[in-house]
């Protein structure tokens, strides 16, 4: 099957075109047609059939989708259980994050470095005694109630906010010069990396207890949260590394010169340019992490995806599986599809980047 | 030539390293200590002497004959092969269809390009686990009841009780089976042998060689006919005989073949892409065919670059086999990591076990693609 | 003001594997002047300058610089190379950076400078060296020579009481070659410790107090340019001398 060159196309026209390939030019048509009808079958399904308000099943057309599931249950796909109430908390938790991104990528903004270690460090303690309460006047919420999307934000941004530290350590470590230290690191690692995820979540919710000094608990979405952290902190340390040694010797020597020590040369010099030039890797890592949360349901919590599951059971809005699990995907979708967007535009950004300082310095020699 | 400052730095070297070691020691004794305290606490026994104990609980599935008078040693095989089983599945459908779709990223029709860029876009950017959910609820809603259950050719059958097909009954014949699996291979390992040794002189293979392959092949057909093949049959609320795939065998292999595709979809595009539109030129200039041209101009540096990725696709698709245990499909950490840690108690041995099984499938694709890796380079130079 | 730093070698020995890239250096260079350091490629030149500040490892033989001995403590070596400014060949600079942040980062970081106060000096480093406009641009839109400068005034960032220089103009077009060599000619009449690994013969000629010839890791000749460039006295330098040409 060759592809008919455009300078072939143009003088004769469509038609002569498809009467030279007519294989090819068979499969097109056919092709169309089936994405026309599948996208047409969609519209009607999703739009223009679809019950938007009703008080149960038997209150849908049938023939379309029944969204009132959906939007009778929105509250609690969004807060789990969380208190009426008490809800406010969990708004300003869910939305604190996109408003510091966009803050952060605001251009000439002073603040950013600011923002990030706060993102890092205050953001997650504040979060977790805002929305546990117990403090300040705000009353105590047990993390038994937090669920649906809440839970998902809480465990894919602090798995990834706690694995993001540990994972430059493992990969410093994993470089080291220590050959103990390096294959601990390197035993660490694949320890991880090799284990299914869904055993993971099994063993730290039987294992960590008995890992820990009797008397000492912890919650079971903390359990998960360890879990998840640890496994994604292995990844993260693998891309890390590799941006770590992207970075040329005579960078590190520059900053030996310089009197920087170790430490100092890592966090000014190093890291700077590793974790960019790795920036559309972790970036993947965390699309990788964001749809790994799904499998807190293995322990029992009642993350998006589990919480929609449970409600698809109830008695009044019955056999509403497609829809429940359509809106959940359209939520993971988004958000995955975006950053996986950022990810390439950044690759792309960098081999041009790339490219214009091989012309440059080419240029000059 | 070692001076004195090496010595020195060696010395700081080994004392940093002893200090490494000790904290990882304590750490390690003070998990053990608490380990066994939180042990006797619970009034837990440990040891391994549960994997000869009966386990008491009923396989739904199992290639191996499993009920429930099986010690745990056997519920460990059974959940294993199992695992194996979903895993050799998953690897083996999501290479075909990721490979079709990979090729078809990059052919010249423009509509098919736009679909499978569309599938590819829509399943990656969702989760495995919701995959499996939809398919799961899709299979079990959708498909008829046993009483209207599809019929595939007579003799296999769909239904939303799981898909019947035939199955070889092996009783006296096994030995005979094996024995002639056996000739088949050491036949097609000679075969394979002799059609190397003339490739590496430049020759072409010699007849005996075709003539053995031809032979094993034959053999392998003539076992599979010979067999004694049970078809299911309609009985009462079920169907009886042959072999049996749950609903939910039936969704976990839907779901990583789907959405393992996707990726693999992508390496094939890349691996592709890679290779240099002026090799593909200069190859035509030679004169070579396109067949000529993509088997020996675009298949081999292609798969360099395809490999070592795929592996780490394969990886995954291991891994998640274990999700099976979220749709109730009896694999390792199912009924070993699930039912038999909670009926023994066993946390240790039974997590180590686990562990150990997971770590010894990926090491093992590990040393595979390194073993591939330096073969390409070999042939490189 | 201090008196000028001078650096004393004795008999260093440095092994690559079985290999003896230095074999029992000892020199005394003096403080408040210009070293030229030459030799065929592979003679040692570059090792022996990197050892100075303790960037190589080596394993027998004494350095002090500024009667100060460079160790092997890494914190000991950290406090000395403040006082040690190199420049290299492949100018290494920060690529993250733009030019202004590359010359303050090491004072503000390491010196504790206010971020003003640094930007000044840098700024005044940088119109030294003639690269003031470039302050904003990243490295990567910079031409070598340029890079080169910014390098130095980098180095000179933290004063440093000696500066090495390991080939400065061997990455460089001829044009961008005199533009570094001018500025460290400029830097030469100022009275720092320079110790230069060069192949640039009319440099050694107009600027340095003293020129070392490097053969098979050995020093083997130590000469006032005048006298090493009329008549030298080895066999080995002056059949380098007649590879690379006049002066």
């Amino acid at each position: 099957m060759h592809a008919p060159s455009s300078s072939r196309l143009t003088p004769s026209g469509v038609l002569a075109t498809a009467r030279a390939y007519p294989f090819s030019t068979f499969l097109t048509v056919g092709l169309l047609y089936v994405a026309l009808w599948l996208t047409w079958r969609i519209v009607d399904w999703a739009v223009i059939e679809a019950t938007w308000q009703a008080g149960d099943r038997a209150g849908c057309n049938p023939e379309g989708a029944c969204w009132a599931f959906i939007l009778n249950r929105l509250p609690q796909f969004t807060f789990g259980f969380y208190p009426e109430a008490e809800r406010w908390r969990a708004w300003i938790v869910l939305l604190a994050p996109p408003a510091l991104l966009l803050l952060a990528m605001a251009p000439d903004f002073k603040g950013r470095r600011w923002i990030i270690a706060g993102g890092f460090i205050a953001y997650p303690v504040a979060a977790l005694a805002l929305l546990s309460g117990g403090s300040l006047g705000l009353s105590h919420v047990p993390s038994d109630q937090w669920g649906g999307l809440l839970l998902t934000m809480i465990v894919g941004i602090g798995a990834f906010v706690l694995s993001f530290p540990l994972a430059i350590l493992l990969a410093l470590a994993r470089l080291s010069k220590l050959p103990a230290l390096r294959w601990l690191t390197i035993g660490f690692i694949d320890f991880w990396r090799g284990m299914p995820l869904v055993a993971v979540l099994f063993m730290s919710v039987i294992m960590l207890p008995l890992f820990l000094p009797p008397g000492f608990e912890i919650s079971r979405p903390g359990l998960a949260l360890t879990g998840l952290t640890l496994y994604s902190s292995a990844y993260l340390a693998e891309v890390i590394r590799g941006g770590l040694q992207s970075v040329g010797r005579g960078q590190t020597e520059a900053a030996l010169a310089l009197s920087f020590g170790f430490w100092r040369t890592q966090t000014y010099i190093v890291m700077p340019q590793a974790l960019r030039a790795v920036l559309p890797g972790i970036v993947n890592s965390v699309i990788a992490l964001f749809k790994d949360t799904t499998y807190v349901m293995i322990v029992g919590l009642f993350d998006l995806l589990n919480i929609v599951t449970a409600a698809l059971s109830d008695a009044r809005w019955l056999g509403l599986a497609t829809e429940g699990y359509v809106f959940v995907g359209v939520i993971y979708w988004l958000f995955c599809f975006v950053l996986s967007h950022v990810s390439s535009r950044l690759e792309a950004q960098q081999s041009r980047v790339v490219r214009q300082d091989q012309i440059l310095t080419g240029s000059t020699q | 030539m070692i001076g004195p400052r090496q010595r020195r730095a060696k010395r700081v070297a080994f004392i940093q390293q002893a200090l490494v070691l000790l904290a990882v020691g304590l750490l390690a004794v003070l998990i053990a200590r608490n380990t066994v305290i939180n042990l006797q606490a619970r009034g837990l026994a440990s040891g391994f002497d549960f994997l000869w104990q009966e386990a008491g609980f009923k396989i739904a599935f199992a290639l191996i004959p499993v009920d429930a008078t099986s010690t745990y040693g056997r519920v460990f095989v059974a959940g294993l092969l199992n695992s194996l089983l979903i895993a050799a599945l998953g690897i083996i459908a999501a290479t075909l269809l990721g490979f079709l779709l990979g090729i078809a990223r990059v052919s010249p029709s423009p509509p098919l390009r736009f679909l499978t860029r569309g599938y590819v876009e829509l399943v990656r950017n969702l989760p495995l686990l919701l995959h499996l959910l939809l398919w799961q609820a899709v299979i079990l809603r959708s498909l008829p009841t046993v009483k209207d259950a599809i019929g595939l050719g007579g003799i296999a059958f769909l239904s939303n009780r799981g898909l019947y097909l035939p199955m070889p009954l092996l009783g006296n014949q096994a030995n005979l089976l094996l024995s002639a699996l056996g000739a088949a291979a050491v036949m097609a390992a000679i075969a394979w042998i002799l059609h190397r040794r003339a490739r590496s002189h430049g020759e072409a293979p010699p007849l005996l060689a075709r003539g053995l392959s031809a032979g094993s092949l034959l053999l392998l057909v003539l076992v599979l006919i010979g067999l004694d093949w049970q078809v299911p049959q309609l009985s009462g609320f079920d169907y009886r005989g042959g072999l049996k795939l749950m609903p939910e065998f039936v969704s976990l292999i839907a779901a990583l073949t789907l959405y393992n595709a996707a990726f693999i979809a992508e390496i094939v595009r890349a691996g592709i892409q890679s290779v240099d539109k002026g090799q593909r030129e200069a190859a035509a200039a030679l004169g070579l065919s396109s067949r000529q041209i993509l088997r020996l101009v675009i298949v081999p540096p292609a798969l360099r670059v395809i490999v070592p990725p795929i592996a780490n696709q394969y990886t995954h698709i291991i891994k998640a086999s274990s999700l099976a245990t979220v749709v109730g499909f009896p694999d390792l950490v199912n009924v070993f990591l699930g039912t038999s840690l909670n009926q023994t108690g066993r946390a240790v041995e039974i997590v180590a076990m686990t562990a150990a099984v997971y770590l010894v499938l990926c090491a093992a694709v590990a040393l595979a693609t390194e073993a591939f890796n330096r073969r390409v380079a070999l042939v490189e130079r | 003001m201090t008196a000028p730093t001078s650096i004393k070698v004795r008999s260093l020995s440095k092994w690559f594997g079985s290999w003896r890239a230095l074999q029992g250096v000892s020199v005394d260079i003096e403080g408040g002047a210009c070293t030229v350091l030459c030799g065929p490629s592979g003679s040692g030149k570059s090792t022996f300058l990197r050892c100075l500040n303790g960037l190589e490892e080596w394993q027998t033989g004494e350095i002090e610089i500024g009667g100060i001995a460079v160790g092997d403590q890494p914190r000991a070596l950290t406090r000395l190379r403040r006082d040690v400014g190199m420049v290299f060949q492949s100018f290494n600079l920060f690529p993250h950076l733009s030019v202004l942040d590359n010359v303050t980062l090491a004072p503000r970081r390491l010196l504790h400078r206010r971020r003003k106060d640094a930007e000044e000096q840098a700024m005044r480093l940088l119109q030294r060296v003639g690269v003031a406009r470039q302050a904003d641009k990243l490295p990567a839109g910079l031409s070598g020579g340029q890079k080169q400068r910014v390098a130095i005034a980098r180095a000179l960032a933290m004063e440093p009481k000696v500066l090495l220089f390991d080939e400065p103009t061997s990455a460089l077009d001829p044009e961008s070659v005199k533009e570094v060599l001018d500025v460290m000619i400029e830097l030469a009449k100022g009275g720092t410790t320079m110790v230069v690994v060069t192949h640039e013969m009319g440099f050694a000629r107009r600027v340095a107090s003293r020129v070392l010839f490097m053969d098979k890791g050995r020093i083997v000749e130590t000469a006032e340019p005048e006298a090493f460039f009329t008549c030298p006295c080895s066999e080995r330098a002056k059949s380098f001398l007649a590879d690379i040409g006049p002066p």
